[in-house]
């Protein structure tokens, strides 16, 4: 500690972000200046000021998009990633055989047959790789409804059994979860983190290419200096319009947004929480979270644990990379608009949380930034919702004087004047280019297209994407601004399970949740069309619209069959679907099928039936403390039947292996017919038929 | 003493033994207690000689017991799981879980499935703390030490690097 030599890559990458400051700030300020002059005289001051501060500020903000966007297709144009000195793709070395990586996959109320196919294909494709000597599992399970966890812990045999994977699939339950997600992986650092000198973290719906695990190891070996390597996952797999146009917008846009982004960061990248390895020690000695003072949403612990973790690893030397070169690494998106905002609804908590952090003594600067940026992607929400109201202020007011408070439908008097027209092209090439850029992009590479169903299709795919983006922007702004609203007003949000099936949104539900929005769009269009009259009406149209179409568009987007029927069609295809990669085509569901199927309640199953009753049991220790009270329990659960008991009281039954043997054996040696009923066993008069049945057959 | 199939042999007199007639009466007062008995065995995945064996040791034990309703049914499963630890030469839940796992019963890991799947679900622990630094936060020292630090020492780097392998 204390060494304090520069690294190659730390003067390139400060040169770069001076220049993307400059490529920032001086063009914002110009597009101030020129809209300074367009309300010079024609608004009061206090109008005016406010207007100009916000225009600057999102113009800054978008145009950041841009030339990371504009610099990631300069780079891929000219067929190479960026390879600054020290970046660790450069660097590769033979893994030592003692070598061990931890594969850590927390999970919490997941739908356990798809986390099992994830780590199923991810452990065959290192199989496959012949990598698998220096990997390990662990399935760090967080879930609290004891018929999941059952579910977890059977499958978790299961899976052993056929990958023949005992002591290579680890499986492990929190009984407290606290500090959710990162409280779950610290929980394996403090239990397991010495013993394994890197640790690869996933979500419960990653899949990840066995060599990309491998060439990921072996970056890790060649640079002792790096502490986390980033992988950008592509989402896959998801059958509903909305997934469909995010997965092809991801596939398109984001290779030239990710190596922009690259080349910005350099080895002060982001850590997005998983698809990445770390390295274990530095990791565990620098990376627990701290607790931030007062009360949630923005004090108590951090609800978005990834940027920070990766903050404090370079606050303490150690260098993080986002690599997006490297192929094989997967995620899946939220099916509906529903799941997407309830997860932004977490993220922009956290994120919030995260400017808290800006002041941090030793932290770099990339990383104050990253912070910025985070939580910028929420603010520029109601900004931008500040930004049209005084638009619509400046209107009204403009019109009123012009016309001495007579509205005429078409104002002509606006054409006269160039520079709204000029700053409205420069944002529209600000936010649309990056689209024009990507395709140009693909269409150059050889056979590239064909992955996204031909040129006309990937056009017409990317024209409807648009359209879809231009109406959801002001619905997000809606959302993202209750949302920041809600956090800096006090309200909070608790840790949830995701959606991770293809469950479409009903219309009742469309309407609870968007109805306001919807509402909210016609009534600003009736109040304001007769304010404003056509032509300033007319520059309102894709907002209103876009606000007023949210009910339909949350309904239609969710279902399956419009998805399916696009991809029949070939709008909106990703590459992943015209050549299925090895390891996701494993994940079909066909995959898991010998994966204990449990009929009815998994908790009486588990009691009941001798073999689940054998691994569960297996598993848990005696807990004489709790005893007493489990004893009570069982009495219960015997007389007035499993139904009666709650989820805490099956919880208690379940972590103590006495219990679960005087149960099984109590409900096996029992006479009546009722009780018998209740836990799913038939009575003996049926068991002799059946049994007599066989016989005579 | 459990007996595989090549233990048990014929009868070619076709002989009646002894205890024929009253290991009959034992199946035919106790159908409803065996016939649960079969049920909880046809869920377990015993082999016919294994089963045949067990379904022996529970007719041996009800054989002149004195007793009905739950405390028969209970006699029977504590005979019925005494058979199955006699398998395992330990306990009658290592033989379940043999089963479960389709692994060669009472054969694999000195008859202690139970530990042994305890060690494959966690590794032993090596335990390592982790608790979080202290982060000063404060505005106003950050906006002194960019005063102190970037402005008059253009040259300082605020983070502290590792230093590695080899370097002095």
């Amino acid at each position: 500690m204390g060494h304090s030599g520069a690294r190659p890559w730390e003067a390139i990458g400060r040169y770069r972000r001076y220049w993307l400051s400059a490529f920032i700030i001086l063009p914002a300020c110009s597009a101030g200046l020129m809209l300074a002059q367009v309300l010079a005289d024609r608004l009061p001051l206090w109008l005016e000021i406010p207007t100009l501060l916000i225009f600057a500020l999102l113009f800054a903000w978008i145009s950041a998009g841009f030339w990371t966007a504009l610099v990631g297709f300069a780079l891929l144009m000219r067929g190479r990633t960026d390879t600054a000195p020290g970046s660790p793709e450069l660097r590769l070395a033979e893994p030592r055989p003692q070598s061990r990586v931890a594969i850590v996959m927390p999970i919490y109320n997941e739908e356990v047959e798809r986390v099992a196919a994830g780590l199923q294909a991810t452990y065959k494709s290192l199989q496959q790789a012949g990598a698998l000597a220096h990997f390990e599992f662990f399935l760090l399970s967080d879930t609290r409804d004891p018929a999941i966890w059952l579910r977890e812990e059977l499958v978790w045999s299961a899976l052993c059994q056929s990958l023949d994977a005992f002591g290579r699939i680890h499986y492990r339950r929190r009984p407290i979860n606290n500090k959710a997600k990162s409280g779950n992986v610290a929980d394996f650092c403090r239990r397991w983190g010495k013993d394994y000198e890197y640790m690869v973290v996933l979500d419960a719906d990653s899949v990840m290419n066995g060599e990309t695990l491998y060439r990921m190891l072996e970056m890790m070996e060649g640079n002792p200096q790096v502490g986390i390597i980033q992988t950008q996952p592509v989402a896959v797999n998801r059958e509903t319009l909305y997934a469909r146009l995010q997965q092809f917008a991801q596939h398109l846009y984001g290779p030239i947004f990710s190596a922009g982004l690259r080349f910005w960061q350099l080895g002060d990248g982001h850590y997005i929480g998983h698809n990445a390895i770390l390295r274990t020690t530095p990791f565990t000695q620098y990376c627990a979270l701290p607790v931030l003072p007062g009360r949630a949403p923005l004090g108590g612990p951090l609800l978005s644990h990834d940027f920070v973790e990766a903050a404090l690893m370079a606050k303490n030397g150690w260098e993080v990379w986002f690599v997006p070169s490297l192929p094989g690494s997967y995620e899946e998106v939220p099916p509906t608009l529903i799941d997407d905002l309830k997860r932004d609804r977490r993220w922009a908590q956290g994120n919030l949380q995260h400017l808290r952090l800006l002041a941090g003594e030793g932290l770099r600067s990339a990383h104050r930034f990253l912070f910025i940026n985070g939580a910028m992607s929420f603010l520029a929400a109601p900004l931008w919702g500040i930004f049209l109201i005084l638009g619509a202020l400046g209107s009204l007011h403009w019109t009123n004087t012009a016309s001495g408070g007579s509205i005429t439908p078409f104002d002509r008097g606006w054409l006269a004047d160039p520079m709204p027209f000029w700053l409205f092209g420069v944002t529209a090439v600000l936010l649309l280019s990056p689209k024009f850029m990507a395709v140009l992009w693909v269409v150059r590479q050889r056979g590239q297209k064909d992955h996204f169903g031909g040129l006309f299709r990937l056009l017409a795919s990317m024209f409807f994407e648009s359209i879809f983006s231009i109406l959801m922007a002001p619905i997000r702004m809606a959302f993202h601004s209750q949302f920041v609203i809600q956090t800096l007003m006090g309200r909070g949000v608790h840790w949830g399970g995701q959606v991770r099936g293809d469950q479409e949104t009903s219309w009742a539900d469309a309407l609870r949740y968007f109805g306001w929005c919807s509402a909210l769009g016609l009534s600003l269009a009736a109040l304001l069309y007769p304010l404003l009259g056509a032509w300033h009406f007319a520059w309102l149209v894709p907002i209103l619209g876009g606000l007023t179409a949210a009910v339909p568009l949350a309904a239609w987007t969710s279902r399956p069959a419009l998805g399916r029927w696009a991809r029949r069609h070939r709008l909106f295809v990703i590459p992943e679907e015209v050549h299925v990669p090895q390891e996701l085509q494993a994940l079909s569901m066909d995959s898991v099928a010998y994966l204990p199927h449990i009929e009815g309640d998994p908790f009486i199953q588990v009691v009941v039936d001798p073999r689940f009753n054998a691994i569960h049991t297996a598993l848990q220790r005696n807990r004489t403390g709790a005893w007493p009270r489990a004893a009570n329990l069982c009495h219960k659960a015997l007389e007035q039947g499993p139904q009666e008991l709650n989820n805490r009281e099956r919880n208690i039954l379940l972590s103590d292996r006495n219990s679960m043997l005087a149960l099984h054996r109590a409900i096996w040696s029992t006479t009546d017919r009722a009780r018998l009923a209740a836990w799913g066993l038939q009575s003996d008069d049926q068991e002799l038929a059946d049994v007599q049945i066989i016989g005579g057959k | 003493m459990f007996k595989d199939e090549s233990s048990y042999s014929v009868n070619p007199a076709g002989e009646l033994l002894a205890d024929w007639t009253a290991e009959a009466m034992v199946v035919a007062n106790n159908a409803p207690v065996l016939a649960r008995v079969e049920q909880y065995m046809a869920r377990l995945s015993l082999n016919d000689t294994q089963r045949l064996w067990i379904r022996g040791e529970v007719v041996a034990q009800l054989r002149g017991a004195d007793m009905e309703g739950e405390a028969l049914y209970a006699r029977a499963f504590a005979s019925l799981h005494m058979a199955l630890a006699t398998l395992t030469d330990g306990d009658e839940l290592d033989a379940r879980l043999d089963l479960s796992l389709k692994l060669p019963v009472g054969e694999t890991h000195d008859g202690k499935s139970c530990r042994w799947l305890q060690r494959q679900m966690a590794p032993a622990i090596a335990r390592s703390s982790m608790a979080s630094r202290p982060l000063n936060r404060s505005w106003g020292a950050a906006l002194l030490r960019l005063a102190t630090q970037s402005l008059l020492d253009r040259r300082a780097i605020t983070a502290n690097r590792r230093v590695l392998p080899g370097e002095a």
